[in-house]
């Protein structure tokens, strides 16, 4: 399985049996900015862990109570089907967790583009800076738009958990980025010790 | 119109006949009530920026100005009046209590003694410390250096706050809590420059930039993240000589 949306989806529902609509709202919050899916999606999604028995339906008698249902009136009522993660769904999820903390993606990538880009470009150093510049800009986008943490201040001991989710989160997040804005103040040093062996310069790197 | 403007500064240091590059033509506005993030690795240029805004340091080239006016006519001893810089390092300064330490800026100026200690007190429990009133500075955990350091810029009424990397020694459990903090203050229509070298630094801000080698590289604005190169991609790094 390859689709982003697909791992995020079935994130959400390990984390709580939901419906569409519910996890497309959980998926806006949590992912917002990174992954913006329309709600089709989300059901494409589900169909396709259903299909790979990594969710199942979840018996009606099993269902929390939802606020909205009991307003409607019964004849109008549409079920709504609620997914669970099955066991191996969970046990996917947590390798495909492990793999991409291992292997971020963005990188690769980028560092793809370069070689791909630079082996065709005569100007092969431009190239690397447009590319890392271009990558810084993405990042600083990304690490602006992140909130800062919900306060610890929850009511209820669920909500409180639920905090404490949305808090790993963003440190998660936040860390990526960390890392990312530390390959790109290295990779100008790089291609910058490597233009100055090319033309012979010797230079102080800037200061304080 | 804006508050703090620099305009192509520059600014090298000689280390014995050689000549290092510290900011390379960079040119940044910041307006009242604004906050804005810089954020760089140490040796980027992050803290030189912010000493020639406040006055601290000289360029070598370029214009700044605050409040219209050049900063560098206003500047006799000390900062600047409208300016407070916070330095996280607050070293262990004399014998003298949290408080005095925190009205020192007023007493400095002549204000009596009474109304600065009764000023620093106010400027203590804004930030949370008032707790650290008769403690020491020696007595002060990284956090508590912070946010006594955020009052005593405050203590005099700044226009402009000037902060360095205010979460560099902070527990990893308060950080954010010194960043509302200086959200708080630029919420209070106090115009926050700040330095950082982590990306929770750059959450929740109006504005955020990044430097290195000398050069502002790119931009963003936090509400729209309307991200926009600064410099063609040809010069990298600090001018090379």
């Amino acid at each position: 399985m390859r689709s982003a949306v697909n791992w995020a989806v079935l994130g959400l529902v390990i984390e709580r049996p939901s419906y569409g609509y519910e996890l497309f709202q959980r998926l806006e919050r949590r992912y917002g900015g990174v992954l913006e899916p329309p709600i089709s999606q989300i059901y494409a999604a589900l169909n396709a862990l259903e299909r790979a028995e990594l969710i199942e339906p979840l018996p009606e008698e099993a269902r929390a109570p939802v606020p909205d249902d009991a307003l409607r009136p019964a004849a109008k009522r549409q079920p709504k089907v609620h997914y669970r993660a099955t066991a191996s769904g969970a046990r996917a999820f947590r390798t495909w967790v492990a793999e991409q903390m291992r292997d971020d993606p963005r990188h690769v990538e980028l560092l793809r583009r370069i070689a791909g880009t630079a082996a065709a470009d005569i100007d092969r150093t431009g190239t690397m800076r447009a590319l890392v510049d271009a990558y810084e800009r993405g990042c600083l986008k990304e690490a602006s738009m992140l909130p800062l943490p919900p306060a610890r201040d929850a009511a209820s001991p669920a909500a409180a958990a639920g905090e404490l989710v949305e808090r790993l989160v963003l440190a998660a997040r936040r860390g990526l980025l960390d890392a990312h804005f530390a390959w790109i103040a290295y990779a100008r040093k790089e291609i910058d010790a490597f233009e100055r062996t090319r033309t012979g310069t010797i230079d102080e790197p800037a200061d304080a | 119109m804006s508050l703090l403007t620099l305009e192509r500064v520059s600014k090298r240091y000689h280390r014995g006949r050689r000549e290092v590059t510290a900011l390379d033509d960079v040119t940044l506005t910041v307006a009242p009530g604004e906050l804005v993030a810089i954020w760089g690795m140490p040796r980027s240029g992050r803290t030189t920026l912010l000493r020639i805004a406040a006055g601290l340091e000289q360029p070598d080239g370029g214009d700044v100005r605050f409040g219209g006016e050049a900063l560098l006519a206003n500047h006799a001893d000390g900062l600047p009046l409208g300016i407070g810089y916070v330095e996280v390092g607050l070293a262990n300064v004399g014998g003298e209590s949290i408080l005095d330490h925190v009205a020192m800026p007023l007493l400095a100026r002549g204000t009596a003694p009474e109304t600065a200690r009764a000023r620093a007190t106010l400027q203590l429990e804004r930030v949370g410390a008032l707790a650290c009133a008769h403690l020491q500075p020696r007595e002060l955990d990284p956090t508590e250096r912070v946010r006594v350091a955020i009052a005593q810029a405050l203590v005099a009424g700044p226009r402009l706050l000037l902060v360095d990397d205010p979460t560099r020694h902070v527990d990893l459990l308060e950080r954010e809590a010194v960043l509302l903090l200086v959200r708080s203050i630029a919420d209070g229509n106090v115009a926050v420059l700040m330095t950082t070298g982590e990306a929770m630094g750059v959450s929740g801000v109006d504005r955020a930039l990044t430097i290195s080698g000398g050069v502002l590289r790119a931009e963003a604005s936090g509400e729209r993240a309307n991200v926009v190169a600064l410099r063609s991609v040809r010069s990298g790094g600090a001018e090379r000589r």
